[in-house]
């Protein structure tokens, strides 16, 4: 069953620390651009900013293993005759380049005495809309990336990119609200830290919407393959279907685990109890998990099946 | 261009989609069509294709061999295999042979994916190679190819798979598993020269490709070839049992 | 369409314009590999696909299996790194197997053994220590001297499997009768020797070539001619030809739907051992019918159908309805399972097709009586006129090699009857009954060898009961002192005393002399394509190098000059060019020669008839030189007749039919008549019918409820016992499983893929299960290539000893993905037991109980 598994664990940590950057990066920004200059923004801002940096650099280290001829990368780069058409290329460049942006976005929160308003603010913020967009081909790529694929009928549908990306944002909320849960020391000031309260609560709405997002995407990702998809893609969908080999680890983990418990959790302590308490720490540990766990055996799940699975008929 | 226009019809060509057409190449059409290619001799454009004549096939694995030799290709990895397919009930039992190989496809899933150019489609023969000095083993096109054509190579560590022979039939020789062929069963040459025996005997024999649905324009063409996959089991015969003679014995 | 192409286009160019310079440190061979402009070659050269430059050729003959095909091997820095066809054969058309391509992993095979072995240990212990040649070869010959000079040579037993040609006539006809032991053991009664003894007693000298290329329509009982077959890739390829340009209709009977079944128009299966009860039935709806095609008819004044060789036509068909009329489709189909009406159906289009070629191998030879199929065979295609015709049954020719013969004084041989089987045990030991060797030794009453000495042979693995061999070979009061001559560290040699490297078939020279399968002789030679590796040595330059250390040179001293020599003695080759024309070219054909058909026609000139010491046998009709049996005059051989007296066939002249005198069907090893005995006398004394008939298989009479049968066979890329450390070749076949049909399987709740343990009076194996129907119910069918417990780590996993083995580095070692299933040998399961008329082990008649031991 493993013969054909040419793209194996360290793909699969590598797309994912790819998209926890680049969904970490997502976080980091959207606070900071929706915060103005409040200081809270500022500082959830951060724990994403630095997020983003790691994930991206973690992953990026472990792309050249990947690679059986890892010195021979560079060829990619200089490919313009012949990788425009290749998503590789544009996902070496994407990775580059998102890289270079949410390096020096982390750089801007370093300095010591960063804040909202200082003279960097300006810098950032362009940094930031930069890393949006590059974030967002990059989180695109890593889907598009199987999706294109017509002879890996489990990935070939135009659900998957979607179903990536989202998948990758809801892990960068999950891991920023993990570290403002693991890092956030109660504010003396009340009202900061009423403000602060409201940040958790804004990251656990983001999980609960992408979530929400996430579970119509699975559904239709199904949907897709069953009803809209080719024989091969249907017979392929099989292995995530009820007594397919995958189907208890994707059901169980990536959608219960991954999708449906942070939605009941972050409905039920979430936006229900918004305005009267801070979200209880365990939930705010427990939310994060569960949604890094599923995100990593849904990738994992999708990029091994999709390997076993195979064209039907001759 | 007239290449596509001496493509024959294939009985088993069903056009499912076609794949995603590139826009935008009216310019490049406009200078791809100016510039001489110095390897070509004569200017002579050559379309390699193979044509599988299964009837001839007896399944004796001489191709196979004669392409591990040539190679050296490592245990466990194949360019070229031979599959059986054996169905029926007792005692109208059969069994016929698929010789697999790459299709050197007209439009090869697997050459746009790569992001080194490593693997092209040669423009003076139509073959796919692949430049093992410039992968770097990315796996994509293993991955793209629809026909399980590719492997990784281990001594080479780079992506591997027939290539027709290019040392051979660009200095005068027949591929090794050609001149192999105890049966004859396979015929290689040149689809452009309308007197090749590869041109006769598409023209006059109901031939077929593999998974024509994939839209990849397949230049292995198969006469007599049964198509019978082992999910053909429920719908036609209560015995279909396809074996491949690969380390993945299941077709894929 | 066009736009995707172009679009690459314009990558294209732009890389060779140097953009980027993405490919300018590419690989610069590929990327300035040219289109060549004229038609492409088929063979002739080879180049490297690294490099791309020329190798160089050096045409030999493969030796993967018997049928030895011309081919060419290229070497590139003094390594052979590829076999191609000789496109210049006649008999190949520049054809060759899977097998012959993968010869290249014999020479480089990381257990292939470099140096002479003596045992230290134990026999069997595997412990060894390294010796020169001069003390192993010094040793033999003093062993061997000791034998001599005490007059008792024929203790030194020597035991071949395939050995063949140049090898054969210096080992045998030179060496060994110099020396002066007849003790000989050969191995065809393990591969087909009641064939041979039915064409001995029928049309004489033995082997049937098939005329694919002129037949109109085939017959096949039994041959896995696109798998196997001692003739295989030469024939094989004529086949498939003919039954695709040609169309033709081939219908074959087997009791497993082989690759050949399964190219056929139709596959009927047989019950294992009945073919021959298909066979009469046949000829009893030909003759009944009165079916028998012109060509048949007027072909029986050739045939001998009655005990009086003068009967009319009228009488042979006669006595022919006679002797068939039992034989009814009705109960044929009772015995074989073959619809009566099938046989019917098919009796009639075989009489009303002509020609036909109608053929048969191990399928219906190897049981008891296996004699019997192969000369109802006879019958069959010689009523209806399709021997040595254009498009029939043909009696084969191959090139005729002169040789040195070596000192013109040889001793008479003395021998120890141990290759004959036990008294009484077999009719027609023709071909030895090799499968007896063992027990006879051991039994004792015929004496036993002090040296045993086996050449290309295995006799652990090849024989039937591996359990037995093992433990006479391991027996030293048994076999005092053995010793193996072998390239490879295999079952046998692991119980040797002593065990000498020799080089492989790629590594040495031969003049080669197959049949054609277009009846036009080819001569040509096997030669070095590359030296031989580490100490190992050519056997033919070992036995001269034994005979000078006895005393007894032979004349020449390498099988090189053996070689050289006999091309200058052979006119042929010699008229072409001798040794230096067939070293460049390695194969020769005289293009005068016409194909040779009706070889029995030919018209014996009466010089030839009346010379001197030639005498007639009034009784056989017959003329035959006395002188050349073992009469000891004249008058005692007019007075025992040409039947009755020794070697009397050596002397046969021609045969008179009518009032002209033919040279008829040349008898071979037995003293028949110059007619093709349908009839033959020489049963009839032994006690068995003269006319072909049916004799049940005692064992297959009384099958309890749970009884199968279990029946091997050869699959197309591996020979029996020899190729399976052929990497390439093992890859693809390396397990065994045991085909099952699905009612046989569910009765003993058997699914597939299942682990089964098969049962018989000798042992059992552990196996899969392939449930399929391309099998007969009741069978259970097993390949006889897997199971090897030594023979090197592509073979069994078990490497020869370190120290003696070629450590070449090969990662492809450490990438065997089979280890896990390398399939069992069914020889442990069957007993050596000989059909009782030529001697042939009875390989497909073992009765077994299968079992399931585990689900997949
Ligand atoms: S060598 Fe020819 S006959 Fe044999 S399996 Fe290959 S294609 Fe078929
Ligand atoms: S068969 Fe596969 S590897 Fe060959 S050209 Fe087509 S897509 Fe590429
Ligand atoms: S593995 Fe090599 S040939 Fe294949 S896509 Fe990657 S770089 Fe190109
Ligand atoms: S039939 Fe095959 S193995 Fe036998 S001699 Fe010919 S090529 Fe070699």
């Amino acid at each position: 069953m493993t013969d054909h598994n040419f793209w194996g664990l360290l793909d699969i940590t590598y797309i994912y620390l790819g998209g926890l950057g680049v969904g970490a990066f997502f976080v980091s920004a959207m606070l900071l651009l929706l915060g103005r200059n409040d200081r809270t923004h500022f500082t959830v801002a951060r724990y994403g900013a630095f997020l983003a940096f790691v994930a991206i650099v973690a992953g990026g280290i472990l792309l050249p293993f990947e690679l059986e001829h890892p010195f021979r990368a560079w060829r990619v780069y200089l490919n313009f005759a012949h990788g425009l058409r290749s998503p590789m290329f544009y996902g070496a460049w994407f990775l580059v380049i998102f890289g270079a942006i949410s390096f020096f976005y982390a750089l801007t929160f370093m300095r010591r005495g960063a804040s909202a308003e200082d003279d960097l603010a300006r810098g950032r913020k362009v940094l930031a809309w930069l890393g949006l967009a590059f974030g967002l081909c990059l989180g695109l790529y890593y889907g598009v990336l199987h999706a294109s694929l017509a002879a890996r009928p489990l990935w070939h549908s135009p659900v998957l990119p979607l179903m990536f990306l989202v998948s990758a944002y809801m892990s960068g909320a999950a891991g920023v609200l993990f570290l403002f849960a693991i890092f956030h020391r109660k504010n003396s000031d009340a009202e900061v830290e009423k403000r602060f309260v409201r940040r958790g609560h804004q990251l656990l709405a983001w999980i609960l919407i992408l979530a929400g997002i996430q579970a119509v995407l699975v559904f239709l990702y199904v949907l897709f393959a069953n009803a809209f998809g080719s024989g091969d893609q249907s017979a392929a969908i099989q292995i995530l279907l009820p007594g397919g080999a995958f189907a208890t680890q994707f059901w169980l983990w990536a959608v219960v685990l991954g999708i449906l418990v942070p939605i009941v959790l972050a409905a039920s302590f979430g936006v229900s109890r918004a305005e009267r308490a801070p979200v209880p720490w365990w939930v705010a540990v427990v939310v994060p998990l569960c949604v890094l766990i599923g995100g990593y055996v849904m990738r994992y799940d999708i990029i091994i099946a999709g390997q076993i699975t195979h064209p039907m008929g001759l | 261009m007239k290449d596509s226009n001496s493509k024959p019809d294939i009985s088993r060509r069903a056009f499912l989609g076609g794949g995603a057409a590139v826009t935008g190449a009216g310019a490049a059409a406009a200078l791809g069509g100016g510039v001489a290619n110095s390897a070509v001799e004569g200017g002579a454009k050559k379309h390699y294709v193979m044509v599988i004549d299964a009837r001839r096939c007896y399944g004796v694995q001489a191709c196979t061999v004669a392409c591990k030799a040539e190679y050296k290709v490592p245990l466990g990895e194949n360019r070229s295999w031979v599959e059986e397919i054996e169905k029926g009930n007792y005692p109208n039992v059969t069994r016929s042979f698929l010789p697999r190989l790459c299709n050197h496809c007209d439009e090869p899933p697997c050459v746009p994916v790569c992001p080194t150019g490593a693997t092209f489609k040669r423009d003076e023969d139509g073959i796919v190679v692949i430049d093992k000095d410039v992968c770097i083993g990315c796996k994509s096109c293993i991955q793209a190819c629809p026909y399980d054509q590719r492997f990784l190579n281990e001594d080479t560590h780079t992506a591997d798979k027939c290539d027709f022979c290019i040392h051979r039939v660009s200095q005068g020789l027949q591929p090794a598993c050609v001149e192999a062929c105890p049966s004859r069963a396979r015929i290689f040459g040149d689809l452009n020269d309308p007197d090749s025996e590869v041109s006769r005997l598409i023209a006059t024999n109901k031939v077929s490709v593999l998974r024509p649905g994939y839209g990849t324009e397949p230049n292995v063409y198969y006469i007599g070839a049964d198509h019978t996959g082992e999910n053909d089991h429920y719908a036609e015969f209560s015995y279909v049992d396809v074996k491949t003679n690969r380390r993945f014995a299941e077709r894929r | 369409m066009t736009n995707r192409r172009d679009f690459l286009k314009l990558g294209a160019i732009a890389a060779s314009a140097g953009l980027l310079g993405s490919r300018a440190r590419a690989d610069a061979r590929l990327q300035s590999a040219g289109v060549h402009a004229g038609p492409l070659l088929h063979g002739g050269k080879d180049f490297s696909p690294i490099t791309y430059e020329e190798r160089k050729a050096v045409p030999s003959a493969c030796y993967q299996c018997v049928t030895r095909c011309p081919m060419v091997g290229y070497v590139e820095n003094g390594r052979l790194e590829k076999i191609s066809p000789q496109m210049n054969s006649i008999r190949t058309e520049g054809t060759l197997c899977a097998k012959a391509q993968a010869g290249v992993n014999h020479v480089y095979d990381p257990d292939r053994i470099l140096y002479p072995m003596r045992r230290v240990g134990k026999r069997g212990e595997g412990k060894w220590k390294r010796v020169r040649w001069d003390e192993a070869l010094d040793e033999i010959a003093e062993r061997l001297k000791k034998l001599r000079d005490a007059g008792t040579p024929e203790k030194f037993m020597f035991h071949y499997g395939r050995m063949k040609s140049s090898t054969s006539k210096m080992v045998k006809s030179v060496f060994l009768a110099t020396y002066g032991t007849g003790t000989i053991g050969d191995h065809t009664s393990i591969c087909e020797g009641s064939k041979w003894v039915a064409q001995e007693l029928s049309w004489g000298g033995h082997y049937d070539n098939w005329d694919f290329d002129n037949t109109q329509f085939i017959l096949n009982f039994g041959s896995n001619v696109f798998e196997a077959h001692t003739n295989h890739t030469p024939v094989a390829h004529r086949l498939a030809r003919a039954l695709v340009e040609r169309n033709l209709r081939m219908i074959t009977f087997d009791v497993r739907l082989s690759n050949t079944a399964a190219k056929s128009s139709e596959w009927i299966p047989v019950k294992p051992g009945t073919d021959i009860a298909v066979i009469l039935a046949m000829c009893n709806v030909i003759v009944n019918e009165d079916l028998m095609p012109v060509e048949g008819r007027e072909f029986l004044r050739f045939c001998r159908v009655t005990r009086d060789v003068g009967a009319t036509t009228e009488e042979k068909i006669a006595a022919l309805k006679a002797h068939l009329a039992e034989y009814t489709p009705e109960w044929a189909e009772g015995i074989s399972g073959v619809p009566a009406e099938k046989i019917v159906a098919i009796a009639r289009e075989l009489a009303s097709k002509h020609p036909a070629a109608i053929i048969s191998y191990r399928g219906p030879i190897t049981h008891a009586f296996g004699v019997e199929a192969e000369r109802a065979l006879q019958m069959l295609a010689a009523i209806t006129g399709n021997i040595d015709n254009p498009g029939g049954r043909l009696k084969a020719v191959g090139p005729k090699w002169k040789y040195p013969k070596g000192p013109k004084d040889k001793p008479k041989s003395g021998v120890l009857e141990v290759t004959k089987g036990f008294e009484g045990q077999v009719a027609f030991p023709n071909h030895h009954v090799s499968n007896q060797i063992f027990d006879v030794i051991r039994e004792g009453s015929f004496g036993r060898p002090e040296v045993y000495m086996w050449y290309k042979y295995q006799p652990v693995y090849s024989n039937g009961d591996c359990k037995a061999n093992e433990e006479i070979l391991k027996d030293e009061s048994i076999l005092p002192f053995t010793v193996a001559v072998t390239p490879f560290y295999d079952e046998s040699a692991a119980l040797a005393d002593l065990i000498l490297p020799e080089a492989t078939y790629l590594e040495r020279w031969d003049w080669e002399d197959m049949v054609s399968p277009n009846q036009v002789p080819e001569y040509y030679i096997r030669q070095p394509i590359v030296p031989p590796m580490g100490e190992t040595r050519d056997f033919g330059d070992v036995v001269c190098d034994l005979a000078e250390r006895m005393g007894m040179p032979l004349g020449f001293k390498t099988k090189e000059e053996f070689v050289r020599l006999s091309c200058e003695m052979t006119p042929e080759v010699k008229a072409a060019g001798g040794f230096e024309y067939m070293k460049t070219h390695g194969v020769y054909h005289n293009p005068q020669t016409k194909p040779v058909y009706y070889s029995y026609l030919r018209e014996i000139p009466e010089s030839d008839y009346k010379a001197e010491d030639v005498i007639y046998d009034v009784r056989e009709q017959l003329y035959w030189n006395w002188k050349k049996s073992k009469a000891r005059s004249r008058e005692e051989a007019l007075e025992k007749g040409y039947m009755h007296t020794k070697n009397a066939y050596k002397g046969y002249v021609g045969q008179r039919i009518g009032d002209k005198v033919y040279r008829g069907f040349v008898p071979d090893k037995v003293n028949k008549t110059g007619y093709m005995e349908i009839y033959s006398e020489l049963m009839e004394e032994k006690g068995f019918k003269p006319m072909p008939s049916y004799y049940p298989i005692p064992e297959h009479q009384e099958l309890g409820k749970d009884d199968l049968i279990l029946t091997t066979f050869k699959v197309n890329v591996q020979s029996h016992s020899r190729t399976q450390n052929c990497k390439w070749l093992t890859e693809i076949y390396h397990a065994n499983p045991a085909w099952i049909n699905p009612e046989t399987a569910a009765a003993r709740g058997i699914a597939n893929g299942d682990l089964i343990k098969v049962k018989s009076e000798k042992g059992e194996i552990t196996t899969k299960a392939r449930v399929t129907p391309a099998v007969v119910p009741g069978v259970v069918a097993i390949s006889n290539h897997c199971g090897h417990w030594k023979y090197g780590r592509y073979a069994s996993g078990s490497a020869a000893p370190e120290e003696f083995r070629l450590n070449e580095k090969d990662p492809d070692l450490d990438r065997i993905w089979w280890s896990d299933d390398r399939g069992a040998h069914p020889n442990w399961l069957i007993p050596n037991k000989p059909d009782p008329i030529g001697g042939e082990q009875r390989w497909n008649d073992t009765v077994v109980k299968v079992e399931k031991v585990a689900a997949a």
